[in-house]
Formats: structure tokens, sequence, C-alpha cells
């Protein structure tokens, strides 16, 4: 979106948070079937906003639908809160939303939007994550009609699905697949858990808060409720791994700032050629580094 | 029409803002089934209307077979009414026996499965009826005390979800409190 933007100067013409509330009212309806149905890829009716599909618009309209004067908002994009996208959709959300607080605290937000990962910070039953979706649909590899995929979903048919990591892991003698990783939900509907890291997929499951997916270009929104199971796809015999950050020794490598060896780490290209590895959640690799500072100054 | 005046009391069904925290407090009920949230305060209406507010408008049809909400608010809602066997929502008064057929939505739609606003005598705390709810969005299980939910509702609602994805979702709610349980919770107990 154009971070210039500006709100027409008619604004008593647009309602709180954006949307008009006939919007807001459908998306509201849709989220509760969607988490009456966990894992169900809901269908809405996605309204235009003033920035591209594909720029986060799923979660823009989650967040914006539910938003009001009471909440803290954090926006997150990989992990940080300072990216682009990060600042322009709170910047949105603040020009918007009249008397939301913003936050880049994990702890002090009451509604996060993000993109692509799942904070590090444990989530409350008081607090909502919204994830942006690109594709919403695990079974657009094995199955081209959308007709169809519904029924599969519905009998919670994932043969083809499985066939097709299996094949994935014969050929690679691993399961390849780095993000988007296929779960299943409440043992029924499998869900694409949007491009986090394999690593962030067991904190969707039994977490207590409620995780809500919106995917705009596709119009759907599915859930992941609270206390739910949600389970990566495997097969008896190859268990589901996450990134373990480990030295060609088999040690696990800490954060180059913050010293943390229990976050992902992004893997940095240094300009002198070399690399290093940093958390990818930049709330919770300051709040590591503030707690070692305190550690140093009180002895 | 639902469409709120935004020059209305912020204590006001109607009023934007009371939207969105009655909304909030209603996605929560559903994040934790069976377990009681307060409605926002409000000044021009009670319980079970103050969800229609929330959820209903002319996008939507909602059955009314007891006449349970006003005409003048139906009309303020500017919702399409509709049978029970067709209704996106419907309105009924818990005490009596459930005498309809809700929609349960199809294996390829299973959202069109009816949302049933419920209105009961009371969710405050009582060991009148308690049940034991388990599913989704609860840890391990929780426990609902209702007054005024006549006993068949259960029963009902077990035919309605025995093939999930398909069924009925409900909405229990007293003057100002309520309780959501999806068609994903199990229940057991109760008086009889
Ligand atoms: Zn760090």
């Amino acid at each position: 979106m154009n971070p210039n933007y500006k709100l027409p100067a008619a604004q008593d013409s647009y309602s709180f948070g954006f949307l008009d509330e006939f919007a807001k009212r459908e998306i509201r309806r849709v989220i509760l079937k969607a988490i009456s149905i966990p894992g169900y890829q809901t269908p809405y009716a996605s309204r235009e906003m003033p920035m591209g599909r594909g720029f986060g618009t799923g979660g823009l309209q989650l967040t914006l639908a539910m938003i009001g004067p009471d909440d803290t908002l954090k926006v997150i994009d990989q992990g940080s809160d300072d990216s682009v996208n990060a600042v322009n959709l709170r910047k949105f959300a603040e020009l918007t939303c009249p008397g939301v607080s913003t936050t880049e605290s994990t702890a002090d937000a009451s509604l996060i939007q993000t993109r692509h990962r799942v904070p590090e910070t444990a989530l409350r039953e008081d607090q909502v994550l919204n994830l942006q979706v690109p594709y919403p649909d695990p079974l657009v590899i094995v199955e081209p009609s959308e007709a169809r995929r519904k029924v599969m979903h519905g009998e919670g048919d994932y043969a083809r699905l499985l066939t097709k990591l299996y094949e994935d892991l014969v050929q690679f003698d691993e399961i390849t697949i780095s993000h988007r990783y296929p779960t299943r939900v409440n043992g029924h509907y499998v869900i694409d858990p949007s491009p986090i890291p394999r690593y962030d997929v067991p904190r969707l499951h039994q977490a207590k808060a409620l995780m809500l997916f919106g995917a705009g270009r596709e119009k759907k929104i599915y859930a992941v409720p609270p206390y739910t199971d949600a389970e990566p796809l495997v097969f008896d015999d190859i268990p589901f791994r996450t990134e373990n950050f480990h030295t060609a020794d088999g040690k696990r490598r800490p954060c180059a700032r913050c010293g943390a060896t229990d976050s992902f780490l992004d893997e940095l290209n240094l300009e002198t050629g070399g690399k290093a590895w940093q958390c990818s959640d930049t709330d919770y690799c300051n709040r590591q580094l503030a707690a070692a500072n305190d550690r140093e100054v009180t002895p | 029409m639902n469409r709120p005046d935004t020059t209305e009391q912020h204590d006001s069904v109607w009023s934007p803002l009371y939207q969105q925290r009655g909304f909030r407090a209603l996605m929560t009920a559903f994040s934790f089934p069976g377990r009681r949230q307060q409605l926002p305060g409000c000044s021009d209406a009670a319980g079970p209307i103050c969800i229609a507010a929330i959820l209903c408008d002319k996008e939507v049809t909602l059955a009314d077979p007891e006449q349970l909400i006003p005409s003048a608010d139906i009309l303020r809602l500017g919702i399409g009414e509709a049978d029970t066997g067709q209704a996106s929502f419907i309105i009924a008064d818990g005490s009596q026996p459930p005498a309809f057929e809700p929609t349960i939505g199809t294996l390829s739609e299973p959202e069109r499965g009816a949302t049933v606003i419920v209105r009961v005598a009371s969710l405050a705390d009582s060991s009148d009826f308690p049940l034991i709810c388990r599913g989704p969005g609860i840890d391990g299980q929780q426990t609902l005390a209702v007054r005024g939910l006549n006993s068949d509702w259960l029963q009902a609602r077990t035919h309605w979800n025995r093939n999930f994805p398909m069924g009925v979702d409900l909405i229990l709610v007293d003057d100002t409190q309520v309780v959501a349980i999806p068609r994903t919770t199990h229940i057991s107990g109760g008086a009889n």
C-alpha cells in the first residue's frame, strides 16, 4: 500500500475501522462459523481495500472487523514490527481506528496481526492472533477443482495429499516443506497454516489463544480455536521435525544479538561475507537482550 | 435497517461501539464454549435482541416462530424472515422443547448450518442443570449451569450434530450473559 495513504476529506462517511458496518457484520458472522467448524475455510465477501490483495488484506479485514477502542494492536511481518509492511498496516489501523493503542510488545497486545510467524512469547486466553494467508487450500496441489476439494475437505479425505507428501519423502528422504506445513485441526480439516515455518506449527496445537487465518484474495477465513488439536500430517515411520539451528558439531546456535537458544533464527548474510543467526521475533530478541543487560548490572 | 447510527448513545444496541464490544463477547464465548460471557451494558434491549442486533441484518434470514423480538426491532434489523427450516438464524424460547428442524448445512457448505439463539431464564450460577462440556476451546472440561433450558434441546442438538462438519450452533442468552455451544461441543450430564 501507499505509505502516504490518506483518507478522503469526507472522513465522516467512513466507519471506525474503515469497513462499513455491513462488511464488519458479515466478517463477524463468518468468524463465529469458522470457530464453530475448526479448520474449515469459511467463504466471505472480501471487500476492496486501499492496497493490493496480497498485502495482508485478509488479516487486516479480520483485525478491522473486531478491533475497538479498548484494544492494543501489534502488527508484525516475519517477526518484525519494523518492516515496511508491518509499519504500513499499523499506520493504516492508527489512521482508521481512532483511540486504538498500538504496541510492539507481544505481552501488551490484545490483538496481534502477523505474517509468517507466531510470536515466540506464548499467547494468553485474552489475546487473538490474526494471520495473513496468501494460499488457504492445501489440497490445491492435488485437486484443481474447488468443488471437488470442498467435498474432500468435508469428508476429511486427505489420502491424495498424503500420497503426494510421501512421494516427496521418497524422493528427498525427508519432508522438504519448510513453510505452510499441512496441519490437521481437531482431527478433521487439514489447513494451510500460512507461510509460518515448521518451527511454529506445534505452537498452534492446544494454544490458549484463538488463532484466525484470513485470505483476502481467496476470500476465506478459518480458525484454530484455543485448546484444539493442530497436528502436522505425518507418517508413522517419519517423525515431524522442526528446524533445529544446530551447528556442524550438533550444538544449538545462539542468537548473535541476544544469545537466546530457544527462538527461531533468521540467517543473515554479513557484509564481510560470513553468516550470522539472529532471532526473527524482534520483540523477543529485545526482551532477552534487556534481561541479559539487567543481569550484568545487578550482581 | 441495522445500520448503526454514529450519533446514538454508545450504550444503545444499535451503536457501532456496542456492536463491536458485543461481538467480542460473542467471539470469546465461541472460543471458550460453555463459559459465561457478560454482554456489554445496554440501555435499550435485553439479551436475545442484543445478539440479533450484533449479528443480523438484511443479508441474512431469521426465523422467530414464537415472536420473541418485537416487530419494531425486526423492522429496525431490516432482516429477511424465513421458515425455521431455511433460516440462517433462529430465535427460540429454551423453556420449550425445540419444535423445528433447522438447516444443518451440507458437506461442502457446513457454514450454512443454522445459528440458534436460545433464550434461557438464567445463566447465573445454579446447580439445577449442571452440564459438562468437552471439545475444542475447552481445557479438559467446562461446567455449565443454566436455568430454563428444556432438556430436549440437548437431544435435539445431538441429533442435528450427528454428522460433523454439518450441524447447528447454539447461543444461550439470558438478559445480560451469553454462552456459546458450537456444534463441536460434547455435552454430558443434565437433569434427566
Ligand atoms: Zn535474539
